[in-house]
């Protein structure tokens, strides 16, 4: 059997099937990379639960958002402007 | 909740600032997490939370009602963690240097991480080493336990894409733990044989 399919087997435990479980684990009695992969995967999955925790922004965060807001539209609408004049520009002397 | 929510979210879409400050205040955890598992650090991770608000701000007529808000925010914030990596390796690129070389330095790999002591086997500083958008299915598989197709549908790839990706990077995962625990050992015991001690 294709090597690839145990090694997905070896990350990818959950979607094998009973059969397939039996297979990999006779595999692994003579591959000693498949075995090494899916017990560093085991580790990596518990780590991977065990620490997925949320980590938050300082404190004032949307009032730091709200407070940068004026600023941003503004900007934003300079940025609108010059496009316009620009594209204006543009149609004006590029047309003549 | 859910109705509080969803009325903010139609008050925010009809130009109500304060609405949309409101949604910011309810999803901001969500979003900086994100963005500090992508970027790694947290003042950039601000930065770019902050940006990421902004530009949903600017999209908010765009906004499919059909979707989930979480979601289409989470979709915004990976595909702007990706381009700021790029960025920010693009940025470094010296002329003087080589591309590979400078492109190598910047890539956490797992011999860096040995480097970092002991934080080297953390899943964060594993997860680190990713490729940007690998690293994004997997802190969205993780992080935010979103199904393979709802994966897809936040970084525009297809199904068979992101497992194809999820694979790749579980498998590196395992790799790099691998080097980074024979490594540790070897740096252990070299650092406490009596001869060095």
């Amino acid at each position: 059997m294709n090597h690839q399919m145990y090694e997905k087997w070896a990350v990818i435990p959950e979607t094998r099937s009973k059969e397939e479980t039996e297979s990999f684990e006779y595999h692994c009695k003579e591959c000693e990379s498949c075995t090494k992969l899916a017990a560093n995967w085991g580790r990596i999955h518990t780590m991977l639960n065990e620490n997925t925790h949320i980590t938050t922004p300082k404190p004032g965060f949307t009032a730091r958002f709200q407070a940068s807001l004026p600023a941003r539209k503004e900007a934003a609408q300079k940025r609108q402007v010059r496009k316009f004049l620009w594209i204006l520009g543009f149609s004006f002397f590029g047309g003549s | 909740m859910e109705a509080e929510l969803q009325l903010r979210l139609n008050e925010a879409i009809q130009g109500n600032d304060d609405a949309f400050c409101r949604l910011v205040e309810h999803y901001q955890a969500g979003v900086y997490n994100l963005c500090y598992r992508m970027l790694g650090n947290r003042q950039e991770a601000e930065d770019a939370a902050q940006e990421v608000f902004w530009k949903a701000y600017k999209a908010l007529h765009r906004y499919d009602r059909e979707r989930s808000f979480q979601t289409w925010l989470l979709s915004i914030a990976s595909h702007y963690c990706i381009d700021q990596y790029r960025k920010r390796k693009l940025t470094l690129v010296s002329i003087d240097q080589p591309f590979e070389e400078t492109f190598q330095s910047n890539v956490p790999t797992p011999e860096k991480v040995i480097a970092q002591g002991e934080n080297a086997t953390s899943i964060e500083t594993l997860v680190a080493t990713l490729k940007p958008t690998d690293r994004a299915a997997v802190i969205l598989r993780y992080w935010y336990e979103m199904s393979e197709k709802e994966i897809a549908v936040s970084l525009q790839l297809s199904v068979s894409a992101v497992k194809s990706r999820l694979f790749r990077a579980r498998k590196q995962l395992a790799h790099n733990l691998e080097i980074v625990g024979n490594d540790s050992r070897r740096y252990e015991r070299e650092c406490y044989e009596p001869s060095n001690v």
